[in-house]
């Protein structure tokens, strides 16, 4: 222990010898742990900011439907006994829910016409589970028996304003044609225009009525944030059981979100594994120069009795010190640069104005969490010890009598 | 028996397919408390026969052995701890670990032995002060002259008490003046503490101090005589 502390004393002395060396070494690792945290966090907020567009624009953390369900089928599925889904979230203790209808249907208006979804939300479950309550620009957000609500680009394409009325066409629960005249009542606009022209919303009970399907839900979506979906969607199963229902998770619902953040951290990982073998080469340089150069110097330690697992130690103590150095200066620098992006973030609107995955903001955060931090720290000594090996193994089994002889 | 006994050594070394003789002797024995010069010409095999000794090195052929241990076949860890506990050096040059001080050049080789600390305190002010630099502790070696930066290799090589210091060509970088003055420390510290000293020089005023020398010549003792 005391030559531990000596051998680690005398490698951190030998680091300030020579600090212009040191200090471009350490520059260079603290710049390879400054941009992976960075990475590393942005790619956090950015799984982030993908997972909300998913899960708070339409599709909550779980949907439960009738077993069979599937989406884009005009005919009305409807779930059976829908109160004793929403008994089963309550004993799950979860309140954030809505009930759905959703059907497909035909908006006309001054000789244009488009297709669309038509949601049928609860006014005031809807917004605990998306965002579109939050997006709306002009009017209000669906209520109880008044019109609907279209996304801004629809609107603009029809030339529609609040107070406007449109006719849309759908069927029934019977499967036969209906057409009604609705008021617009607001128009919202969220980041992604492909999904404003396509979703019309109006509160569930003016749909049911208008499909003739009184009572009817087709579709109950959560939200819950704080606990994992998969789990989630299991107790619920458990507390829902027989053949009656089918219940999906987001990660189910999207799954190309998921192979996305898949392939991201494959890519990422591949960066670091990159970054640290530049790091490892870096310091293992340098240390062959440092060893090196003081050939005579270690053989003189050598022959007043450091064994060579004392100059091991001396060497990779150096090293580590380097590193060690490097990861403060690193994290330093990548805890600002993340403060700031995490508050102020980039704007991608040029790269991601036409992408699913940014429906909520153009606005790419930095996230940093702090087992990220951890790792990306001890990956940084682990990788300075292991530069530091090889050299030091070197000089460990340097001859003191040919180190003597070389003046 | 001797503390230093070298018996039908030999030591060849082989460059390119050549064989150089830099070392041999039948019989050599240096005994507690001795002062010994080693002289002769360059290339005669002084710092071959000191390196041997101090188990830096290894006879090609026969033995060495000092303080009663053997030194070939020992591996570099045990070699290593073989001079920590039984020898002291002296180089000629570049003796010191450039960023410690003379305190903690002098403190280096007790905290090697894991000495604890007020005994380590004691001892390496009691070697400085032995050497005359009690005021340079705190002194980096760069801040030293050479002659300075000698003594303390020597208050390093005495510190621990080992039975033997080697010292090669300690007084070759120095003027005439402060090379004299070293040996004459080496030879109160021989006096005082009944340390063994094994020294080679070429400087005849330096061989003069010795109570004994050893001339080699081209690799052989040439003359063994006691003053
Ligand atoms: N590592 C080596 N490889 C080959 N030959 C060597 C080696 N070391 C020493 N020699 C040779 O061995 C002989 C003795 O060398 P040594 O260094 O012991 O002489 P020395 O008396 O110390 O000389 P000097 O006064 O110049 O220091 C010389 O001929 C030298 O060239
Ligand atoms: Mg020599």
């Amino acid at each position: 222990m005391k030559t531990f502390l000596l051998f680690s004393h005398i490698a951190f002395r030998n680091v300030r010898r020579n600090a212009r060396r040191s200090l471009f070494t350490i520059l260079a690792i603290a710049f390879g742990l400054f941009c992976l945290i960075i990475f590393q966090a942005l790619k956090v907020g950015l799984h982030r900011e993908m997972v909300i567009s998913t899960v708070q624009l339409d599709a909550g953390t779980l949907q439960i439907h009738a077993a069979g369900y599937e989406v884009n089928l005009a005919a009305l599925k409807q779930v059976p006994d829908p109160g004793k889904v929403i008994s089963a979230l309550r004993m799950l203790g979860e309140t954030r829910f809505s009930r759905r209808v959703k059907t497909s249907g035909l908006i006309l208006s001054g000789g244009k016409s488009a297709s669309l979804l038509l949601s049928g939300v609860d006014p005031d479950a809807e917004p605990g589970v998306t965002f579109i309550s939050g997006k709306v620009v002009k009017g209000w957000y669906v209520s109880r028996n008044s019109g609907i609500l279209l996304g801004e680009e629809l609107a603009k394409s029809f030339g529609v304003q609040p107070g406007d009325e449109v006719t849309l066409m759908s069927q029934d629960m019977a499967g036969l044609p209906v057409t009604g005249r609705f008021p617009v009542t607001g128009i919202y606009r969220t980041e992604l225009a492909a999904f404003d022209r396509s979703h019309a919303f109006m509160s569930i009970g003016l749909l049911q009525e208008f499909l003739h399907a009184d009572g009817v839900v087709t579709e109950i979506a959560l939200r819950s944030d704080s606990r994992d979906e998969t789990a989630l969607a299991d107790s619920l199963g458990r507390s829902l059981p027989g053949k009656d229902y089918q219940i999906r998770t987001w990660k189910e619902i999207a799954p190309d979100v998921i192979q996305l953040i898949g392939l991201n951290d494959a890519t990422m990982q591949l960066l670091i594994l990159i970054v640290f073998a530049i790091i490892a080469m870096g310091i293992t340089n340098t240390m062959t120069m440092v060893v090196f150069e003081r050939f005579r110097e270690l053989g003189i330690i050598s022959a007043i009795g450091t064994t060579p697992s004392g100059i091991l130690t001396m060497v990779v103590m150096e090293s580590f010190c380097l590193g060690a150095a490097a990861s403060l200066l690193g994290s330093a620098a990548a805890v600002a640069a993340c403060a700031y992006l995490g508050r102020y973030g980039i704007d991608l609107t040029t790269f991601t104005s036409a992408n699913q995955y940014f429906a909520n903001s153009h606005v790419l955060k930095a996230h940093l969490l702090a087992k990220d931090l951890i790792a990306a720290n001890a990956v940084t000594l682990i990788t300075a010890v292991i530069g530091g090996i090889y050299p030091a193994w070197k000089a460990s089994r340097l001859k003191p009598v040919d180190a003597i002889a070389h003046i | 028996m001797a503390l230093i006994e070298m018996i039908g050594v030999r030591k060849t070394y082989r460059t390119d397919g050549l064989e150089l003789h830099a070392f041999s002797t039948d019989r050599l024995e240096i005994d507690r408390g001795e002062f010994v010069c080693i002289a002769g010409p360059s290339g005669s095999g002084k710092t071959t026969i000191l390196n041997l000794i101090g188990a830096i090195d290894f006879p090609t052929a026969g033995s060495v052995t000092v303080a009663g241990r053997k030194t070939r076949g020992l591996s570099p860890a045990d070699a290593a701890k073989m001079r920590r506990d039984h020898i002291g050096f002296i180089f000629q040059s570049y003796n010191l670990i450039p960023v410690l001080t003379a305190y903690e050049n002098v403190e280096y080789v007790l905290l090697l032995k894991g000495l604890p600390a007020p005994e380590r305190r004691r001892k390496v002010s009691e070697a400085l002060a032995s050497v005359g630099l009690k005021d340079m502790m705190q002194k980096l070696p760069k801040e030293m002259s050479g002659g300075q930066q000698q003594r303390v290799a020597v208050a390093r090589a005495i510190v621990a008490s080992p039975p033997i210091v080697l010292a090669d060509e300690p007084t070759a970088n120095l003027d005439s003046v402060t090379g004299r003055d070293l040996v004459g420390l080496l030879h109160r510290l021989n006096l005082e503490q009944g340390t063994t000293f094994v020294f080679s020089s070429h400087d005849p005023v330096i061989i003069e101090h010795a109570d004994r020398v050893i001339t080699l010549q081209d690799g052989r003792v040439a003359n063994d005589r006691r003053c």
